[in-house]
């Protein structure tokens, strides 16, 4: 693992992208105009115009912020909610660890998308919620993995030479105990991310996108009535989707592999 | 005593071209039992996975010399043909019986494994049960999962899958190192009536010199990817003739009454930081001149600079 | 534990869950904006004293827990509400588009399996080999597409540029060719839809598959059937197949709820009459008994897949305890 990480580049590239999306981008991702379905490579419209006559390219690039926000916004909730529960459960063991497993294995029952779907469709739509949903559906994978790491090093010999220095059972956990569980628990929230982005893209298809948001979801939605006369409707956002959700799939499995004790 | 197996100048290496077992020769013939001995790290278990051509990782292989099964040279086959030798004509058991056993086939499966593979589909049930009273066991067993067999009963289990297709050669790799002392010698007896009665060679591979003295009529040891001394089980250990034999016998056999039993210092050095000359010379109370420079020629059963020395033994015990 | 015992301790604990799923149907009734008799029936206009109905039935007036107790009476006896969407039962509704979606998801996941595991094991017999290399490649690409799109990019390249497949629908009921003439008919309008839902578990199965089959490779028992002279093919189908099986097993069962959500984009690209498009136009048409209906079959199909998922686990490693 000396190469610099490709994946790793790839979310920078993307992250920079999204924050300077009203620099780069050549213009109002929203703002309408007359020249509606130009194809590829027209004048001023790079990447076309959609049924609405707005730019692609525009769309593309600002359709970054909605996936990124809404992949590491409810991957970092739902990151702090896993490793709440998970070191609850795993610190004090008993029926406080009974009670969120069961509480977890419940959640993991529940069909993410479709439920994400029906809470949004009754609820109406709104990046906050979406964010919010998607967390809080995606925490027991995590709180699983945090929970058997933590009942493990509970009897550890660092852990009572700190609990015999004094130290309060939070601050243990918290300075001691997690750091050293930091990279599995990382690896999850990697691939957390592209799981969230890519619920997010099935949501903005199902019609259920913040309307005041261009977001690659949504285009592909848009796409859909116009497959037969406009086809880059279809290709640029579905690769952008795709190249996202691969480059922190990749991060994911990079960070897996570099932690594998059997040098993966 | 014409031989089934002959093992001719073998050397098994890395790809990197690390020798794990160099220039061994060896034969055995119907009937009998040859021993191959030496510590863990000697190379003993290598040469046994060369002669079926199967080794435990992909980078390993057989850089020069052959091996011959009934006069046929294994490396001239096609892959299919060595195929059907294993386990046809050679038969090969392992250290660990239960990490060699499918755990989700059952006892008769992995029998019926050696038939089905050569061709042999009847009769099976009465074939498998056939076999299993061959090592002792019920015809029941058939139907038991690994994990409900015994160490001993699974050591069986795969002496019957190894013995089934009645190859002439047995390869046993540390046969009974993983089981209890008391199951031992019932493994041990297996082997040895198989030998007698079917005219089976069996190549023994072994650490424990107990066996040996129980079990083999000939000896061959091994050190360091060597063979050092190679004589009838009897004279091996009446008169060992290489130090490095002096050394193991004089471990186990020394009653050490009162005293520490010997033990010889040091250990087999790794593949890749092999001593130029004689490889034993680092441990050597003998070791002098030539010993450090050129490796000695295996003559007249023994591979020594220092052969006349040694006669009147080499450690000078306390 | 014996195993008709180990199955009827499996099924107790399936019982809460799916108690708990009713129940969170019940919250999310209760937690909608606005009244949750729109909920109940739907955002449509019904008639008056329909809704005076439902509000005396699920108990609108009464607390809580008697419209929890109430309203899981209804489920308990199959009532699912009526969709004036449509103008039907809800469960008739969805009964009548199960078959499609079943036949959908069914094919996809067959042929998923079988290619899935043939890959994997083909990449697997030389692992770091150039085969081994193009799956895992493929695979995770394949893994990161989202299906809808892929659907959408079969539609352009097989329907719109070369006019060989039908892009939307079902083959047609009436004038239906039969026999062998009909089945063909019928596999036409199922290959791309079936494909795009298939690809990302063909990724997931293959990957699994892969990476166990390498693992069983190496291990002592692998050796020893080679010593014995048993072929590479055999020991694949023989030993690695069968020590993978388990593993492969819990992927697919445990990834059941993420079929149906593929299935439901799916039949949306391609107008398919399953659920999934019952879904996406229940949402469209504010239909919101027909939306819980459907959330509470794909959690109950969830919580019946993982059951049958450690049942046939067990089955097929009778070691576990």
């Amino acid at each position: 693992m000396r190469r610099a990480p490709l994946p790793l580049v790839g979310v920078v590239l993307l992250i920079a992208l999204a924050l300077g999306a009203s620099l780069l981008s050549p213009g109002d991702p929203l703002a309408g105009s007359a020249d509606a379905l130009l194809p590829p490579g027209s004048v001023g419209h790079l990447l076309g115009t959609d049924d609405l006559g707005r730019d692609m390219l525009a769309m593309l690039i600002h359709g970054s912020r909605v996936s990124l926000a809404v992949g590491l916004a409810s991957s970092g909730v739902s990151l702090l909610l896993g490793v709440l529960a998970g070191a609850t459960a795993g610190w004090l063991g008993g029926w406080a660890d009974a009670v969120v497993m069961r509480i977890s294995e419940f959640f993991q029952t529940l069909p993410r998308f479709v439920l994400a779907l029906i809470v949004i469709a009754i609820a109406g739509p709104g990046i906050g919620k979406v964010i919010l949903v998607i967390a809080v559906l995606g925490w027991p994978q995590t709180a699983r993995v945090v929970r058997a790491e933590i009942s493990a090093l509970r009897g550890a010999a660092f852990v009572d030479a700190a609990r015999l220095g004094g130290m309060p059972a939070p601050l243990i956990v918290l300075r001691e105990v997690l750091p050293q569980i930091a990279g599995p628990v990382l690896v999850l929230a990697a691939l957390d991310v592209a799981t969230a982005i890519l619920l997010e893209a099935g949501l903005g298809f199902f019609g259920l996108g913040d309307p005041n948001l261009a977001s690659w979801g949504a285009m592909l939605n848009e796409a859909q009535q116009y497959l037969r006369s406009a086809w880059w409707m279809s290709v640029f956002p579905g690769l952008a989707i795709g190249i996202t959700v691969l480059m922190f799939n990749a991060l994911g499995d990079r960070a897996a592999a570099a932690l594998d004790p059997r040098g993966g | 005593m014409s031989a089934l197996l002959e093992i001719d100048g073998l050397t098994v290496a890395l790809r990197d071209g690390t020798a794990l077992v160099e220039d061994v020769s060896l034969a055995l013939a119907a009937g009998e039992t040859l021993g191959l001995v030496g510590e863990s790290g000697s190379g003993k278990s290598m040469t046994a996975h060369a002669i079926l051509g199967l080794f435990p990782a992909p980078y390993i292989h057989i850089s020069a010399g052959q091996v011959r099964v009934d006069g046929v040279d294994l490396a001239t086959l096609s892959p299919a043909a060595r195929r059907a030798i294993r386990g046809r004509r050679v038969g090969m058991i392992f250290q660990d019986p239960s990490s060699y056993l499918d755990p989700l086939l059952t006892a008769g499966r992995h029998i019926a494994e050696s038939m089905r593979v050569h061709g042999v589909t009847d009769r099976m049930p009465e074939r498998v049960a056939t076999l299993l009273a061959r090592v002792d066991l019920p015809a029941s067993a058939a139907a038991r999962f690994p994990h409900e067999l015994s160490g001993g009963q699974r050591q069986r289990v795969l002496i019957a899958a190894a013995l089934a297709m009645e190859p002439s050669v047995l390869i046993a790799d540390e046969p009974t190192t993983a089981l209890d002392v008391t199951v031992q010698a019932g493994i041990l007896d297996l082997l040895r009536r198989a030998a007698a009665e079917r005219g089976l060679g069996v190549l023994l591979i072994t650490h424990d010199l107990g066996v040996v003295a129980e079990t083999c009529d000939r000896v061959a040891v091994m050190y360091a990817g060597r063979i050092v001394e190679q004589s009838g089980a009897r004279s091996l250990f009446r008169a060992p003739r290489h130090p490095y034999t002096q050394g193991l016998l004089a471990s186990v056999l020394d009653p050490g009454r009162d005293s520490v039993p010997f033990a010889m210092e040091g250990s087999v050095p790794p593949a890749h930081a092999m001593p130029a000359g004689c490889r034993f010379h680092p441990r050597c109370p003998l070791a002098a001149g030539r010993c450090f420079t050129e490796v000695p020629p295996f003559s007249d059963g023994v591979a020594c600079w220092h052969v006349d020395e040694a006669a009147s033994g080499a450690w000078s015990r306390p | 534990m014996s195993l008709p015992a180990y199955i009827l301790r499996r099924l107790l604990h399936a019982i809460p869950l799916l108690l708990a799923v009713a129940v969170m149907n019940f919250m999310l009734i209760a937690l909608a904006p606005g009244d949750p008799l729109t909920a109940l029936v739907g955002d449509f206009p019904a008639p008056a004293e329909y809704v005076a109905k439902v509000r005396v039935d699920y108990g609108q007036d009464k607390p809580m827990p008697v419209r929890l107790v109430r309203y899981l009476g209804h489920l308990a006896e199959g009532d699912f509400g009526y969709s004036f969407a449509n103008r039907m039962p809800v469960s008739t509704l969805v009964w009548e588009r199960l078959g499609a979606t079943l036949r959908l998801t069914g094919t996809a996941l067959g042929s998923a399996a079988l290619l899935g595991v043939l890959l994997g094991l083909l990449a697997a017999r030389r692992a770091g080999g150039w085969v081994d290399r193009v799956v895992r490649m493929g695979s995770t690409a394949a893994y990161a597409l989202p299906e809808f799109w892929v659907g959408q990019l079969l539609i352009l390249l097989f329907a719109v540029h070369l006019g060989w497949l039908p892009s939307q629908g079902d083959a047609p009921l009436r004038g239906a060719a039969s026999g062998w003439a009909g089945v063909l008919e019928g596999a036409r309008y199922l290959l791309l839809p079936a494909f795009a839902l298939a690809l990302r578990y063909v990724a997931l199965i293959a990957r699994i598959t892969r990476a166990r089959a390498v693992e069983v490779l190496r291990a002592e028992f692998v050796l020893a059937a080679r010593a014995r002279g048993a072929s590479e093919t055999r020991i694949m189908l023989d030993h690695v197949l069968r020590n993978a099986a388990p593993a492969i097993i819990t992927v697919i069962g445990y990834n059941a709820g993420f079929l149906l959500a593929g299935s439901a984009l799916i039949e949306t690209v391609f107008g398919w009459p399953g659920v999934g498009r019952l879904l996406f136009d229940s949402i469209a048409s504010r239909d919101t008994p027909t939306m819980l209906a459907i959330l509470l079959m794909v959690s109950a199909t969830v919580v019946v897949a993982n059951l049958l998922t450690d049942v046939v686990h067990r089955l097929l490693d009778r070691r576990v305890h």
